[in-house]
């Protein structure tokens, strides 16, 4: 009935199959000839295309409707939460890169560049990595009662001399080698014994810092931040940053390490150093340079 | 060497590219996950991978069916599972749409059955359809007849010959007017259609036509 011509033309079965391609725009033009020749001669066929032809038109002139109405468009919420996301994923992005870039600044530096200390974000790096060190819980490697035999076994572990400080309110729990990002650190736990709640683990982690790379003020100046659920204070003496780690409110903390009423005070080797007691916290390293006011404490060398 | 602003002028750029395509991104989300917190969730979780893999995606070429590709991929892997089928007739009001085949002018619907079915149909009722369509032939004529992508461009996406494209979208357009004609079948406008063809392999074709 159809296509019975010099040579051998598209069947009504080819057509149909072909139907959505000729419509979509896929065909080659070499293809289009041949099936524009059977549809001018199969009314059955045409009227097939017909009806493909308008149903493909509807579905999409009603898909380019919804498109422009209002709920196909995309919250303002979920366009401002994935602005949110990103910053953050840029955040982490920059801190991985500078870890990365770490190893080829320590080149420049040691070949005499000026090495700029631009570090965005890096406080935060080493917050979010001690917080989650200290959530593992891992088991100690040393547990002592007093904070000299602790001081006395980091001794020659770890490149810089480690001072032990005690604070008022708790007692030491035991300590391990650790790790803060790249910087070897050491690891003291103490028990908080706080009335209220029970025994508060509290961490502190102490490590080397001599490029200045973790920006942190001494004492009494002090940086709060937290990650994973704990308050982290962050403050330098010189070379050695420290980093306590715990889910005490912000002002037990400033109260623990600042105590407003109490003057520092420089402590000796005669010195009873009692754990658990309220006596208060004694954070100077001794290999250091000592304010003047404190070079007539008791004992001082 | 020390690129110290790369991530920053990253994240610019991703923006600039990529956050143009929200609104698309959303609404084949929507089709989907079938509903609007699925489809923001996969929204999100498709903009955070292609932020991820920002570095792999090639400067010049199509943005779009780049994140079309992971947007598809992360439904697959992760929200394919938990997302239930709906059937077809499901969640169509029918009284309401048989009420608009109902023809006041009997000749009108004589003279032309197919444009007079057609006219009346909502982008709702379409929509409807396509989201009770099983999911292989729905993304297929998400991507072809929502989004209008090329053949090529969907074979890429779901990373498939152009082949299954034509096959999947043949089957799949064909159950959609399946679906819309039944609505109007019981008011008499359609009678109902055997014809039940399928697509032919272009390249076979003309291998025949060479030969035969």
């Amino acid at each position: 009935m159809c296509g019975e011509i010099s040579q051998r033309v598209m069947t009504c079965e080819e057509l149909e199959g072909f139907l959505y391609a000729y419509l979509d725009g896929e065909f080659e033009a070499a293809d289009k000839v041949e099936f524009e020749r059977h549809l001018a001669r199969c009314a059955p066929c045409a009227q097939k295309f017909h009806l493909e032809s308008a149903f493909r038109e509807t579905l999409h002139s009603r898909a380019k409707e919804h498109a422009s109405g209002p709920s196909s468009r995309a919250p303002e919420g979920l366009r401002r939460s994935i602005r949110t996301q990103l910053r953050h994923e840029q955040h982490r992005a920059a801190l991985r890169s500078w870890a990365r870039a770490g190893a080829a600044a320590a080149v420049i530096a040691a070949a005499g560049g000026a090495y700029v200390t631009l570090r965005p974000g890096m406080r935060e790096g080493y917050i979010e990595d001690a917080a989650r060190r200290h959530a593992k819980s891992l088991p100690f490697e040393v547990q002592r009662e007093g904070a000299e035999s602790l001081e006395a076994w980091f001794q020659g572990k770890l490149e810089h001399s480690v001072h032990v400080p005690t604070f008022p309110n708790t007692s030491l729990a035991g300590a391990r080698l650790s790790h803060v990002k790249d910087k070897q650190a050491a690891y003291i736990a103490y028990d908080g014994l706080g009335a209220s709640a029970g025994p508060r683990r509290i961490g502190l982690f102490v490590f080397q810092d001599s490029d200045r790379d973790v920006p942190a003020q001494p004492l009494p100046s002090l940086e709060l931040d937290s990650s994973h659920g704990y308050n982290v204070a962050i403050w330098r003496d010189h070379e050695i940053v420290y980093e306590l780690v715990s889910d005490l409110d912000e002002s037990d903390i400033r109260q623990m390490l600042v105590p407003s009423n109490s003057p520092k005070r420089r402590p000796s080797p005669g010195d009873p150093r009692p754990t658990g007691t309220t006596s208060p916290p004694v954070l100077q390293t001794p290999s250091l340079v000592q304010p003047a006011s404190l070079q007539h404490s008791p004992g001082a060398r | 060497m020390l690129s110290l602003n790369r991530p920053s002028r990253m994240k610019q750029e991703f923006e600039a590219l990529a956050l143009a395509h929200l609104d698309p991104l959303y609404s084949a989300a929507l089709r989907l996950t079938k509903n609007e917190r699925d489809a923001e969730d996969l929204v999100q979780d498709t903009c955070m991978r292609a932020y991820r893999f920002f570095d792999k995606f090639e400067r010049g070429t199509n943005i779009k069916a780049w994140l079309f590709k992971i947007l598809t991929n992360t439904f697959i892997n992760r929200y394919r599972r938990r997302i239930k089928e709906r059937t077809v007739v499901e969640g169509i009001d029918r009284d309401a749409v048989h009420e608009r085949f109902v023809s006041r002018d009997a000749t009108e619907v004589a003279a032309n059955p197919e444009q007079y079915f057609f006219d009346r149909l909502l982008s709702d009722d379409v929509l409807r359809a396509i989201d009770g369509l099983p999911i292989d032939f729905r993304l297929v004529v998400i991507l072809a007849d929502l989004q209008e992508f090329s053949y090529k461009e969907i074979a890429e996406i779901l990373e498939c010959p152009v082949g299954t494209v034509m096959s999947r979208l043949f089957r799949g357009r064909k159950l959609l007017q399946k679906t819309l004609r039944d609505y109007a079948l019981g008011q008499g406008v359609f009678k109902p259609d055997e014809s039940s063809g399928s697509p032919v392999d272009l390249t076979e074709y003309r291998q025949r036509k060479k030969t035969g």
